[in-house]
């Protein structure tokens, strides 16, 4: 339940969900975005703390999957924000998005639960934001000015950096996004569970990248651990993992489901696994 | 633009019926179901999107109801537990004791007999996959893959 004087719209265009934004936030109301709404649901048992919410999943730009089409004149697969989640893991045109959506809580929940909402959490898994990282796609804002696209690295700084009542509309995933890779997912619950490590990772053009979720407070790609990588390329796989993440400057995550020492362990276990099995491959 | 600004009478689409009930903009499916339309064989547990006990049916397909508002749902058809009769889940169920004191057993039964018509030749980790989604706090697990695996193979 969420406070009985909430206020709840369904927008039909990215124009309207941006309007009604600024209208209601500018007579000093608290205004959300509405996508699958298990976050804001869920959260408004503890807190009560919105006043309008914009349900954007019927605007049909934002409930594109890839391999619903490239856009028109582009080389790029787009996938719009309002996704759901169990579609992005039935999907084969980005495998290792479809492999991030599948670890994401659980089927039914994934019915539910969409990429914008998933990108947008509170919570610091935020797992679908590993293939945009690693494969430097560009997010689709949209704001009262129009659109603006926003490299995925430049605007996922720990968290997304939205401007006051900007949409997220979606990402363009560049064709290289259709690339097999390899990902892993560590948990401490064997059924369902948040991830102790969350990995993604592919060889583009003979380099390697990999970006993580669940090991740190947010998702995490590293240039500089690439490089070490690259650098050590003949060294033996778990010794190039080692000397890659003592290069990523950002601090392990503590608490209760892992301890920092044991999510840098299992973090060096799937990073040496994917190494060797990219190049075997 | 549609706008649900304060509590107002609405037509939800439920199980093959049009009813008809007061709804406030931020109240939940589930509430909804339970304390306006007397719906109670949909579960109350954790309220979190964790236990599966709220599951029903949105145009088919499983989604909690704790994590739903109903307004949003006023344009899909809702199934719960009281609109599936002698399924054969339910037959299922009941040749293999699937269950315990019953508390997970109408979201076990949505989830299941939905797998099964989404895919009826489902391996195991899809069953698996389709499964994790429910708890049962009886740990009555085995019964419950049991009676899966019944009505996977007797879709009659
Ligand atoms: C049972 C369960 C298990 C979970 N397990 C995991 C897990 O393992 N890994 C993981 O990464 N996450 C996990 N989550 C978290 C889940 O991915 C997030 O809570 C996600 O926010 C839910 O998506 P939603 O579409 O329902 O979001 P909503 O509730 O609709 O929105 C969440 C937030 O995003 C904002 N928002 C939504 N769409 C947009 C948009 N297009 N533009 C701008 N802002 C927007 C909303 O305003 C709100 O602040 C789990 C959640 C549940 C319920
Ligand atoms: S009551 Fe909805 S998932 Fe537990
Ligand atoms: S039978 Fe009791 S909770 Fe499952």
């Amino acid at each position: 339940m969420i406070a009985s004087d909430v206020v709840y719209l369904q927008a039909e265009s990215v124009d309207e969900a941006v309007t009604a934004w600024h209208e209601y936030a500018e007579s000093g109301r608290a205004v959300r975005y509405f996508s699958g709404g298990t976050e804001i649901v869920t959260g408004a048992r503890h807190r009560d703390d919105v006043d309008v919410l914009i349900d954007v999943k019927r605007i049909p730009e934002l409930t594109r999957v890839p391999g619903g089409g490239a856009r028109p004149l582009t080389d790029t697969l787009f996938v719009g924000a309002a996704a759901r989640l169990s579609d992005l893991a039935d999907q084969e045109a980005v495998p290792l998005l479809a492999a991030a959506a599948r670890g994401v809580a659980d089927r039914t929940a994934r019915n539910s639960i969409t990429f914008g909402g998933n990108l947008c959490s509170v919570l610091p898994y935020r797992e679908t934001a590993l293939p945009l990282l690693l494969f430097d796609a560009t997010l689709v804002l949209a704001s009262l000015d129009g659109l603006r696209g926003v490299p995925a690295r430049e605007c996922f700084r720990r968290r997304l950096q939205l401007r006051p009542g900007e949409l997220v509309v979606g990402a363009d995933l560049p064709a290289v996004a259709r690339e097999t890779g390899y990902s892993a997912r560590r948990t401490r619950d064997p059924r369902v569970d948040y991830p102790l490590v969350t990995l993604c990772m592919a060889c583009l053009g003979g380099s390697v990248r990999f970006a993580v979720a669940g090991a740190y407070g947010y998702p995490v790609r590293s240039l500089e651990a690439e490089q070490v990588l690259a650098a050590a390329a003949r060294e033996e796989p778990r010794a190039r993992a080692e000397r890659a993440v003592a290069a990523i400057e950002d601090r392990l995550w503590d608490d209760f489901r892992g301890s920092a020492a044991y999510r840098r362990e299992l973090l060096l276990l799937v990073l040496a696994e994917g190494l060797s099995r990219l190049e075997d491959a | 633009m549609k706008r649900y600004l304060r509590e107002e009478r609405v037509e939800m689409r439920v199980n093959g019926e049009t009813r008809s009930a007061v709804v406030a903009p931020g109240e939940t499916l589930l509430h909804v179901l339970r304390r306006r339309l007397g719906l109670t064989g949909t579960k109350l547990g954790c309220e979190n999107g964790d236990c599966g006990a709220c599951t029903v049916w949105r145009d088919g397909v499983p989604v909690k109801s704790c994590c739903t508002l109903a307004v949003d749902v006023l344009d899909a058809a809702i199934t719960t537990i009281e609109g599936l009769c002698d399924t054969p889940t339910q037959r299922a169920f009941i040749a293999e004791n699937g269950f315990q004191c019953g508390f997970c057993t109408p979201g076990f039964i949505l989830n299941a007999e939905a797998l099964a018509r989404a895919h009826p030749d489902a391996d195991e980790d899809t069953v698996r996959e389709w499964l994790e989604s429910n708890i049962c706090r009886c740990t009555g697990y085995e019964g419950i893959e049991r009676a899966v695996r019944r009505r996977l193979k007797n879709p009659e």
